[in-house]
């Protein structure tokens, strides 16, 4: 009886698309710390969910989504992992990177002449397993796409982030949270965490 | 030890020609194949390319109707030629006027001759082709013989021209002895198209100037080289004319002439570069050659049976041939940094396709992958015939180092993967959607910033080194640790604008106190600048500047994102 138990537990914890309700923490992976403990504290596994696919969602560009991201892309690239732009809306600037402690030869633009070719490079990416974080600004994703692209993160053990006006889907991404810039910083709402289904909203000061 | 499992197999080294050694060991003995055709051979079969290492066939379109005769008359017996072969003569241009370098068997019979002039070969010959000679097709032919020569010995040397030197004394014991060596060599050559003269001897100049001669004789020792050589006239060696012409009002008529003069005499009158060349030919002269060391390079093809418009089904032939090039790869311990795909089509160019990879490796499956991508993305003219591979990229295999520990990560698969995604990237999105972040030491800000497209399979990422940034120039803190290493610089905005902006005043609310930015006077783009972050209305934080050279303008430069 035990025995069988401890295969049903480890069968369950193998595969990280089965939710088992509240609490239930038992993740295949560990999560990636964000850097902000306020913002670590709120989410359900204590950081970025690591080969998983996040959404953030914002207004406009240059909000400080960025800044959110930047101490895990930091950690990223110094054990050896890559940091992937697809098509960034404009060209990030090596010096701030190197200020954030992020490791410049770890760090790749990929700028497809086609939008068609930017959820290809990022699944490419994504599965590959060599890449620590990729970045994408998609105008539009189809629900599948996105499907795909969590489907990717799990299987090569990466962080993808969507960034871009959050819009009303499916959300296959195991985490989606919405930016706004606030008085004191930057106020970060979670709309959705995979194994819980608390909705935070959280001040960060990057 | 890494030095040996990154290089390819190293060629013996160089024995020196006509060692005066004592006599326990015997001399060395080096063959001459010389090719009297070679210029002729290389014009009838250029497009074939009976490559040494392909295990392609001449393609049927690319002989001449003759060619197939031409094969049989380089036979030994060269007797029974058809009537119908039209005479060819490869022509030279030799002192500014257009000159015979070689000619055809039928030419001959006609009288025609090499080192005649074009308008005498016509009026022996009316009905004669010529066609100019190509000294760089001969060479690689060369070469691709020398690459059989190989199999026969591992010192095979290309100075002597239109000739290949081998040095078998080392393989008459496996061969059987220097004959049946001889034999088995005149069949591998005849096989790849070409007629040679094998001559042997202790000498390598005394080889090929027998050879040259046409005496395909085997001289074993250095002591019964003279007499074998006694009866070469003058006129037939490869001197200056002017020299010859002296000798010959001296009565010099026979290479044994020369022998019996007196070695001081005959430098005083000739010159001690001839006493020089008489040893040289005596095998009494050490005299070093270069050695021919094998070019691994790939090529193979497949003709498909019918014509192939889709990719599923003659995709097959590739990836047999990737699998082949893999096996080849294999048996020379190298990688390859590129190759090329030609996919020929019915009367059109063929399509070709090549490839860069970012490291080189041997990994067929990988390659079918990018061929793919990039085939499936490039629509085709015309259905395919024939589909051929090739590589010279060929570089020594470095094997993959692996971290004893594993990574921090778990899933981390190493730098193997990565190539891969790399390369599957570049095959559909370009050569240039590939980009690298660096800085540079300049206090421009949009100078500072790098974007290192790294296209080139050779090239290494970037240096992982310290970045070093230029300390602010105007004024400077007291309290800022003087190190040049720049991370304390104020912050720097994520996004920079390739462009600066001009911005409205009014929209911004400035956040911070002005940095002056100032610089560039040595290169002719001097700024000078007062940036300072601000926040606009809808909450973004920018980066932006006061023009102090123009009119004091405002400049949107960059955002924190």
């Amino acid at each position: 009886m035990n025995a069988k138990r401890d295969a049903l537990e480890q069968l369950l914890r193998r595969e990280p698309s089965i939710w088992r309700g509240w609490g239930a923490e038992h993740r295949s992976r560990p999560a990636l710390p964000t850097g902000f403990p306020e913002l670590d504290a709120a989410l359900p596994e204590g950081g970025w969910p690591f080969g998983a696919l996040l959404e953030i969602g914002v207004r406009c560009v240059g909000l400080g989504e960025m800044r959110l991201l930047l101490p895990a892309m930091a950690a990223l690239s110094q054990v050896g992992r890559w940091i992937v732009w697809v098509a960034p809306p404009y060209r990030p600037y090596g010096p701030a990177l190197a200020q954030a402690g992020v490791e410049l030869g770890q760090v790749w633009v990929v700028e497809p002449r086609q939008a068609g070719d930017i959820p290809w490079s990022l699944e490419k990416l994504l599965r590959s397993g060599c890449c620590g974080m990729a970045l994408a600004w998609p105008r539009r994703l189809a629900d599948h796409q996105v499907r795909r692209l969590q489907l990717a993160a799990e299987a090569g053990g990466g962080l993808g982030v969507l960034i871009g006006q959050s819009a009303a889907g499916a959300g296959y991404a195991a985490l989606r949270i919405e930016a706004n810039p606030a008085p004191q910083g930057l106020a970060v709402d979670i709309l959705k965490a995979r194994g819980s289904l608390r909705r935070a909203s959280v001040i960060v000061t990057p | 030890m890494a030095a040996t499992a990154l290089s390819l197999p190293i060629p013996p080294a160089p024995p020196s020609a006509g060692d005066s050694e004592p006599r326990a060991k015997p001399d060395r003995l080096w063959l001459c194949a010389h090719f009297p055709d070679l210029a002729l051979e290389v014009l009838q079969f250029d497009a074939g390319e009976p490559g040494g290492l392909s295990r392609s066939k001449p393609k049927a379109q690319a002989l001449d109707p003759t060619s197939s005769h031409l094969l049989e008359a380089q036979a030994p017996t060269p007797k029974r030629e058809p009537a119908r072969v039209q005479p060819l003569a490869v022509v030279e241009e030799h002192k500014g006027r257009p000159c015979l370098h070689a000619a055809s068997e039928s030419a001959r019979r006609a009288g025609v001759a090499a080192g005649m002039g074009l308008a005498a070969a016509y009026a022996l010959c009316p009905g004669l082709r010529v066609r100019s000679r190509d000294a760089a097709a001969e060479q690689e032919a060369l070469k691709r013989l020398a690459q059989t020569a190989l199999e026969f010995t591992p010192w095979v040397s290309l100075d002597q021209p239109q000739s290949l030197l081998l040095e078998i004394r080392a393989s008459l014991h496996l061969f059987g002895g220097a004959e049946r060596l001889r034999e088995k060599l005149r069949q591998r050559l005849l096989d790849r198209g070409h007629r040679p003269v094998i001559a042997a001897s202790p000498s390598p100049e005394a080889s090929a100037l027998l050879a040259r001669l046409g005496v395909e004789t085997v001289v074993q020792d250095r002591q019964s080289l003279p007499a074998a050589l006694r009866p070469v006239p003058v006129a037939a060696l490869p001197l200056d004319d002017k020299l010859k012409q002296r000798m010959a009002r001296a009565g010099i008529q026979l290479l044994g002439d020369l022998w019996r003069l007196p070695r001081d005499g005959l430098a005083r009158r000739f010159g001690a570069s001839l006493l020089r060349w008489l040893d040289a030919l005596a095998g009494a002269e050490t005299r070093p050659l270069g050695s021919f060391q094998c070019p691994p390079r790939f090529s193979a093809s497949r003709d498909l049976p019918i014509e192939l418009e889709r990719l599923d089904h003659f995709f097959p032939a590739i990836a047999q041939l990737a699998e082949e090039f893999a096996a080849f790869l294999k048996g020379y311990d190298a990688a390859a940094s590129g190759l090329v795909l030609d996919l020929s089509h019915q009367s059109r160019p063929a399509t070709r396709i090549e490839l860069d990879f970012r490291s080189a490796h041997r990994d067929a499956a990988h390659w079918l992958l990018l061929l793919r991508e990039k085939l499936e993305r490039s629509p085709l003219p015309a259905p395919v015939v024939a589909v051929t591979l090739r590589s010279e990229a060929i570089v020594p295999f470095e094997p993959e180092r692996r971290d004893l520990f594993g990574d921090r990560f778990a899933g981390f698969q190493g730098d193997h993967r990565g190539r891969e995604v790399l390369e599957q990237l570049q095959a559909r999105l370009g050569r240039h959607a590939l980009l690298r972040l660096g800085t540079a030491a300049d206090h421009r800000p949009e100078r500072a910033g790098l974007e290192d497209v790294t296209l080139t399979p050779t090239q290494k990422p970037a240096a992982h080194g310290r970045i070093i940034f230029p300390a602010p120039s105007g004024r400077r803190w007291p309290e800022e640790p003087d190190e040049g290493e720049g991370l304390n610089l104020p912050l720097r905005p994520l996004w920079l604008l390739s462009k600066p902006e001009p911005l409205e005043t009014q929209d911004i609310r400035l956040l911070s106190e002005p940095e002056r930015i100032e610089g560039g006077w040595w290169d002719g783009a001097p700024i000078r600048r007062d940036y300072r972050v601000a926040l606009d209305r809808q909450g973004r934080r920018l980066w932006v500047f006061r023009d102090l050279n123009g009119a004091g303008r405002w400049y949107l430069h960059g955002l924190f994102g």
